[in-house]
């Protein structure tokens, strides 16, 4: 579903940017406009929630650079967007497969010129979705040169299919409201084709198959970053109700929802499993609840967002277990947190789609969606970033990895009066 | 009393505390060496002792849990508000392991001082300390993880380009279980860096990065005590 947000011409036609008087303005539509910048600042606001999330459960020699790689993929993936991407996505779709125009897009009046800001900051969200996971151990530049692929043409690619005007998963039926799929879950999976390119950390797996936990340095930074992503959650699933403002409550009760019974599932997992109540785990649950609805949270009830919400905690539990039975070393849990709900909360958006529960169709449609997600973004983001890992160097030495990336990269360290291992090469700068 | 004998009554009271609250926070004699080494190598000749400044220290260089920190701030405080007569008196080996004499490590770098000040360059001689000392702590906290590394260097992580005699002796160093007194010193200067560097990744591999990052600390901390450290500080080979 294109994230149309229905208040095209209206501002520029009743004369908000031109000479017409306020009496003239539709209150409706101004509050529209409004809300929508509204939550283009949430959205935004999600950037630092990520970094601060991102960079706490890293280790401090590399607090640095993991807030580096989300800052520039925010900013070189919106000028890449607003390039290439936005055309691919929302340009004129004869194919139902990729746009063909307003590339490097020139908006006609403020409310195209919002839409663009908006759609520009969730493509931002997609590649940073990758940064957490393949932290502590790849190469700055060549990530950008991944990440700006990402959002430059993975993920307007299948947003052309799912939101653009005439895009074959949008005939087909398919439902995600606010991105599940569309945003999280091709996020998720180019996360785990990069992951796979690049390798796990050095000594994350020992040679007799123990894993081995690498904590990351500041705990409190991840936990404040996860309340501000859940704040920003308020504008990602808001802007949805655009379409229909009556809805707005609904959308955000169930986001709301969705993540406090993602906290309480991962819990009774863990409780479940007789594993320790990990603050980690408890928090990936909420952002696993805030996934699974963002499919589904303009056209489900509460009760169903909550039933996603439990389910989305299981599924992150279970989830982060098995990628480190398979050695999958994804440091923040993007995968089980991003890919693994947002295919779990799009199949939900079917399966509770409220203006017809539980019907087949809906669901294959729901189903085919997912797949197809998977099936473009792993193998692509597999490909593009093996291929930049053969030209120009993915991976960082272990050299790097051993003095830090901060160091290693950026020649600052985040913490440069506290000494540890990481940073004891400070003395030879 | 002269200000001489006050600061060295003081010096007394303060050894003496920090052994008996050691003694009521830990039974284990390895962590307590351990956490004496770093009172000796930080705090000893401090006339006043600082308890939140050493307890803070403490935590961070030997890793106490929240419960050990707190023992050790209760522990401390009450046996420096008694009269120095009133606590343990600090034992013979102790205080000669530890509080009078060098730890095993430094004893193994002033050896390797001076046979062979002479001969090396400070470069390889900081080399072998820092080497010989994040082995050796390797070694005695995991004897495991020491036979994984000996593995590790075995299979050939050591530089392509190192002297086959040379590999010998580190495997050589490797099986003996990575004694101080033996640890190589006779390695060109410019492979000392890569050398450092496969034992550190070998380490990652046999007990994992946090671990080795640890190590790798106190072994830096160690080195910079020798004087070599002013001419070649041992940062200069991470």
């Amino acid at each position: 579903m294109k994230r149309n947000l229905g208040i095209v011409g209206l501002i520029a036609g009743l004369g908000f940017v031109g000479t017409a008087s306020a009496s003239e303005l539709d209150v409706a539509s101004v509050t529209g406009l409004i809300w929508m910048g509204i939550c283009c600042a949430l959205v935004l606001l999600m950037q630092p929630g990520f970094a601060l999330l991102e960079s706490g459960l890293s280790r401090s020699k590399n607090a640095v650079n993991v807030i580096m790689k989300n800052f520039a993929d925010l900013c070189i993936g919106s000028l890449a967007f607003w390039a290439f991407g936005y055309g691919l996505m929302f340009g004129d779709n004869p194919t139902g497969f990729f746009g063909v125009s307003d590339f490097l897009v020139k908006p006609e009046d403020g409310d195209t010129a919002l839409n663009i800001l908006y759609q520009m900051l969730f493509a931002a969200t997609a590649a940073t979705i990758v940064s957490g996971a393949v932290a502590e151990r790849i190469r700055f530049i060549p990530y950008i040169i991944g990440a700006a692929f990402i959002i430059a043409v993975v993920y307007p690619l299948f947003g052309a299919w799912s939101w653009g005007e005439g895009g074959w998963l949008q005939n087909l039926g398919f439902v995600d409201a606010a991105g599940a799929t569309v945003v999280h879950s091709i996020g998720g999976w180019c996360a785990l084709g990069a992951v796979l390119a690049l390798g796990p950390r050095l000594g994350r797996f020992s040679r007799k198959g123990a894993v081995r936990d690498i904590p990351g340095h500041n705990l409190p930074m991840f936990a404040l970053g996860s309340f501000l992503l859940w704040v920003g959650w308020f504008g990602f699933n808001g802007g949805a109700a655009v379409q229909d403002f009556s809805n707005l409550g609904t959308i955000l009760l169930n986001t709301h929802l969705s993540a406090a019974a993602g906290v309480a599932s991962a819990l009774f997992f863990m409780h479940l499993l007789k594993q320790p109540v990990l603050m980690t785990t408890s928090i990936n649950g909420a952002l696993g609840g805030l996934v699974g609805i963002t499919a589904g949270c303009a056209t489900m009830t509460p009760g169903a967002a909550l039933l996603t919400g439990l389910v989305s905690g299981g599924v992150v539990v279970f989830g982060t277990t098995a990628l480190l039975k398979l050695r999958v070393d994804d440091v923040v849990g993007a995968i089980p947190v991003h890919g693994m709900c947002g295919a779990w909360g799009t199949l939900a958006a079917g399966m509770f789609y409220a203006p017809d529960m539980f019907s087949v169709y809906t669901m294959v449609a729901q189903l085919i969606g997912i797949v197809a997600a998977f099936a473009w973004a792993f193998p692509l983001s597999y490909g593009v970033f093996k291929l930049i890992d053969v030209t120009l160097g993915l991976r960082a030495s272990t050299q790097h990895e051993q003095r830090g990336m901060d160091y290693s990269e950026h020649y600052e360290t985040g913490y440069a009066d506290f000494i540890n291992a990481g940073t004891t090469h400070q003395a030879k700068a | 009393m002269t200000a001489i004998t006050a600061r060295a009554l003081s010096e007394e009271r303060n050894q003496r505390a920090v052994f008996a609250a050691l003694a009521r926070m830990t039974k284990d004699r390895t962590l307590m060496l351990e956490c004496w080494e770093f009172f000796a190598s930080k705090f000893r000749g401090t006339p006043v002792l600082s308890v939140n400044d050493f307890v803070m220290g403490l935590a961070n260089h030997v890793g106490l849990d929240p419960d050990q920190k707190r023992a050790m701030t209760v522990a401390l405080f009450a046996a420096l508000n008694r009269d120095v007569a009133e606590l343990p008196e600090l034992p013979a080996t102790l205080r000669e392991v530890k509080a009078d004499q060098p730890s095993e490590a430094e004893k193994a770098n002033a050896a390797a001082q001076e046979n062979h000040s002479a001969d090396y360059s400070p470069s390889q001689i900081v080399f072998q300390a820092l080497l010989g000392d994040f082995c050796f702590r390797l070694a005695r906290q995991d004897p495991d993880a020491a036979t994984d590394l000996a593995e590790i260097i075995a299979e050939g992580s050591l530089p392509e380009n190192l002297d086959g005699a040379l590999f010998a002796t580190f495997n050589q160093w490797a099986n003996g279980g990575f004694d101080l007194s033996t640890c190589p010193i006779d390695v060109p200067e410019n492979q000392l860096g890569d050398i450092m560097h496969q034992y550190y990744v070998g380490a990652c591999e046999a007990v994992g990065p946090v671990t080795a990052d640890r190590l790798l600390t106190r072994a830096v901390e160690s080195a910079n005590k020798l004087p070599e450290s002013d001419l070649f500080p041992p940062d200069r080979l991470l």
